[in-house]
């Protein structure tokens, strides 16, 4: 997908960021109501988070001068990305746990009755990461639900022109 | 996980070209910091402290793309992306193995043959992760990847 951005040399950091991360933010909630609808599309859940890692990275700069109400935007996107990363951890990890029990089973088939390795703990560790992961899934939907209820996008914008009209001699 | 270094003297109203080598000088330090003591490997947070800060670096790499010379960002863009990509290999398992322990801490004496193999599994194909990561900061390294990043910035901006 192309970029929809461009970033300017000859105007300045301030100029930039505020056209930059209203444009970034709006990549980044782009397939939102895909992944909030459909929490098993483990890719777009992904591909979400890399393109918040970019709005987060980059607000993460202009923390130092947009002042403390963006810090407190900013947070909640450290937030809601850092919550994708625990997503995308258990939609790792679930996999392998899996194919492990899977084989588990396959070499029990082969064995006698003394030699089999119980799958019970696997399964149990199994279910607890589901249910981790629907736990982190319904926290982050919440998040994403919120912001558009209570215009976040407006108040990041907000936070950086007022920061700016006070910067202004 | 460690916080981004603070960028001292940072002025947001000067040109772009001005700011952003100043940016990516000190992106590019904190993440070189971490180098040896992730090469030795004795201890996992300075392997996730470079991991992060990569990504940070990457990141502003490509956000400021068009106003830096296009091939040559993309090459270096490439060499921290595959820098990403190979602590990701360890950290990836660094993760699994702490939820494992820490799995296994909380469940009742038994049989956990099952939990014990699946931490060998992972322990091994750390190794092997950590290994091909090893040689490839070995080889940014001794190829004195921190001056050729330095000149790019230089040249570029």
């Amino acid at each position: 997908m192309a970029r929809r951005w461009k970033t300017k040399p000859k105007k300045s950091l301030r100029e930039n960021a505020q056209e930059i991360i209203p444009l970034l933010f709006d990549e980044f909630m782009e397939t939102k109501v895909r992944v909030v609808g459909h929490p098993r599309l483990k890719d777009e859940l992904h591909g979400m988070r890399l393109k918040g890692k970019m709005l987060r990275y980059i607000m993460e700069i202009a923390g130092g001068f947009y002042g403390p109400a963006f810090g407190e935007c900013y947070e909640e996107i450290r937030r809601a990305v850092g919550l994708m990363g625990s997503i995308h951890d258990c939609d790792v990890q679930l996999p392998v746990i899996q194919q492990h029990v899977r084989e588990l089973r396959a070499f029990n088939a082969a064995v006698k009755s003394d030699d089999r390795i119980p799958t019970a703990p696997m399964v149990v560790l199994h279910h607890q990461h589901k249910e981790r992961r629907n736990t982190l899934f319904n926290e982050l939907c919440g998040i994403l639900l919120r912001w558009e209820a209570e215009n976040f996008r407006g108040r990041i914008l907000l936070s950086m022109t007022r920061a700016t009209e006070l910067s202004q001699p | 996980m460690a916080r981004a270094w603070k960028i001292e003297g940072l002025n947001p109203d000067q040109f772009l070209k001005t700011s952003l080598p100043k940016i990516l000088r000190l992106r590019f330090d904190e993440m070189w910091s971490y180098l040896d003591d992730t090469i030795e490997g004795k201890d996992v947070n300075p392997l996730h402290d470079m991991r992060v800060s990569a990504r940070r670096l990457q990141a502003l790499l490509r956000i400021f793309r068009d106003a830096l010379p296009k091939k040559k960002v993309d090459r270096q863009i490439k060499v921290i992306r595959d820098l990403v990509r190979h602590l990701g290999g360890v950290r990836e398992h660094d993760v699994f193995l702490d939820a494992l322990l820490d799995y296994k801490k909380g469940r009742p004496d038994g049989d956990e043959r099952s939990v014990d193999l699946m931490i060998a599994r992972e322990k091994s194909l750390r190794v092997a992760e950590q290994s091909a990561l090893r040689r490839y900061l070995l080889h940014l390294r001794r190829a004195e990847y921190d001056h050729i990043f330095k000149d790019f910035v230089r040249d570029a901006t």
